[in-house]
């Protein structure tokens, strides 16, 4: 697989992780920065093994899937291409509109109201990650039984 | 006199207007990479993000270049690719250092080009193989903080370490930064007191063999590759430290060298 960073498919990942990182619409300058972003993507160095394949095609079907492929990433491949592409999508909508003001705003609020938030963002992770772990370890454990040359 | 100053930076100019104010006739030299244009220079931080024509370009650099990625090794003192001019080293140039990591200006201006209005006085200790001693340092450290502008505000640590100079009003915060500073002013007593919990700058030792300031913990090596004899609020120690993620923690005296 080599399109991780063609043009035919940045649009649809853009758009994907906004959804999934700010939950907003891709703009097109959105979809312009992060498809420049990819010149520097440490990712085009190398070729993503078939964990890694498998982590970005669940991840650009939709903001939900993207949330179960970052939850298993986060820990078996913390510094695979899913997790870079995230880096740079977030840096992007940081830096510019319509998202960047959320972003970096404070999550203000009566106490309850917080740690109910908190509550509810620790619930969706944990269970995100248990569905991640019965969706991507099997494929994890066959990644690592095949033998070395053929997992991609 | 003729004084030839090399070094257009924030010591440069001090010392060609101190030179210039005692009837010196003054030549200040300097060299290097150009500043381009400052894009909208009266806009905030935040402002920025919504006036730049290309925010992220900017921000980040027009391919991405800025952004530290998982696994990438940044350095201690990152900068916007904006500020990559003051940083881009000529080829000829060599350093190398352990345990630290020493900063270089190749701009015109040196570092006041990347300014942040963060400037720390000498220790006592810092002055001992100069024919000149901390306390006849200390006057100047006025006019300096008032002609170059450095910032400074009282943390938890000033009633064991006051401050050695009349230094400006710390530049603002960002909102979210001022958010956050105000919600802790309110509960500063509450935590100081019961949790023994301090906000501050770790600060070094006052002077070497010097009583403790009570309460305070000495500590051999904090992160980063600052040098020994820093110290640390109650509660906190290097052992605590090394439980946290991603908090690298390194026994014994931090050791540098340079070679230029």
């Amino acid at each position: 697989m080599t399109d991780f960073a063609s043009a035919a498919v940045l649009p649809r990942e853009c758009s994907v992780f906004s959804r999934y990182l700010a939950g907003i619409e891709a703009t097109p300058y959105l979809v312009e920065a992060y498809t420049r972003g990819h010149k520097y993507l440490p990712a085009r160095q190398g070729t993503p093994d078939a964990l890694d394949q498998a982590l970005l095609r669940l991840a650009r079907r939709g903001p939900w899937c993207a949330r179960l492929a970052d939850a298993y990433a986060r820990r078996a491949r913390p510094t695979g291409i899913l997790r870079q592409k995230l880096v740079l999508q977030l840096a992007v909508l940081e830096s510019s509109p319509p998202a960047h003001a959320w972003i970096n705003s404070a999550d203000i609020g009566p106490v309850p109201l917080v740690l109910a938030r908190a509550a509810w963002a620790v619930g969706v992770s944990v269970l995100s990650l248990v569905a991640a772990i019965v969706v991507f370890g099997p494929l994890h454990l066959l990644a690592g039984l095949r033998p070395a040359g053929r997992a991609a | 006199m003729r004084i030839v100053v090399v070094g257009s930076g924030a010591s440069g100019v001090h010392f060609a207007l101190s030179a210039l104010e005692r009837g010196h006739e003054v030549i200040l030299l300097d060299v290097g990479n150009q500043r381009g244009t400052v894009p909208a220079p009266d806009a905030t931080f935040s402002q920025l993000k919504d006036t730049l024509p290309d925010p992220a370009g900017y921000f980040l650099g027009l391919e991405g270049e800025g952004v530290v990625y998982p696994a990438s090794r940044p350095s201690y003192y990152g900068h916007p690719p904006s500020k990559h001019y003051v940083f881009d080293v000529p080829a000829e140039f060599r350093a190398s250092a352990e345990s630290m990591e020493p900063m270089f200006s190749f701009a015109k201006g040196g570092f006041a080009e990347a300014w942040t209005a963060g400037c720390y006085a000498f220790a006592p200790e810092d002055l001992t193989d100069f024919p000149f001693d901390y306390e006849a340092l200390r006057p100047h450290y006025d006019t300096v903080a008032r002609r170059i502008g450095v910032g400074a505000a009282d943390d938890d640590l000033a009633r064991f370490f006051p401050r050695d100079a009349s230094y400006l009003p710390p530049l603002p915060p960002d909102p979210h930064s001022a958010w956050l500073l105000a919600r802790y002013a309110g509960r500063r007593a509450a935590l100081n007191g019961a949790l023994g919990f301090y906000l501050a700058l770790a600060r070094r030792h006052p002077e070497p063999g010097a009583r403790q300031p009570a309460g305070l913990h000495p500590v051999r090596a904090l992160p980063l590759g600052l040098p020994d004899r820093f110290h640390l609020p109650p509660g906190s120690n290097p052992h605590r430290m090394r439980a946290l993620s991603g908090v690298p923690v390194r026994a014994g005296r931090a050791r540098h060298s340079l070679r230029v």
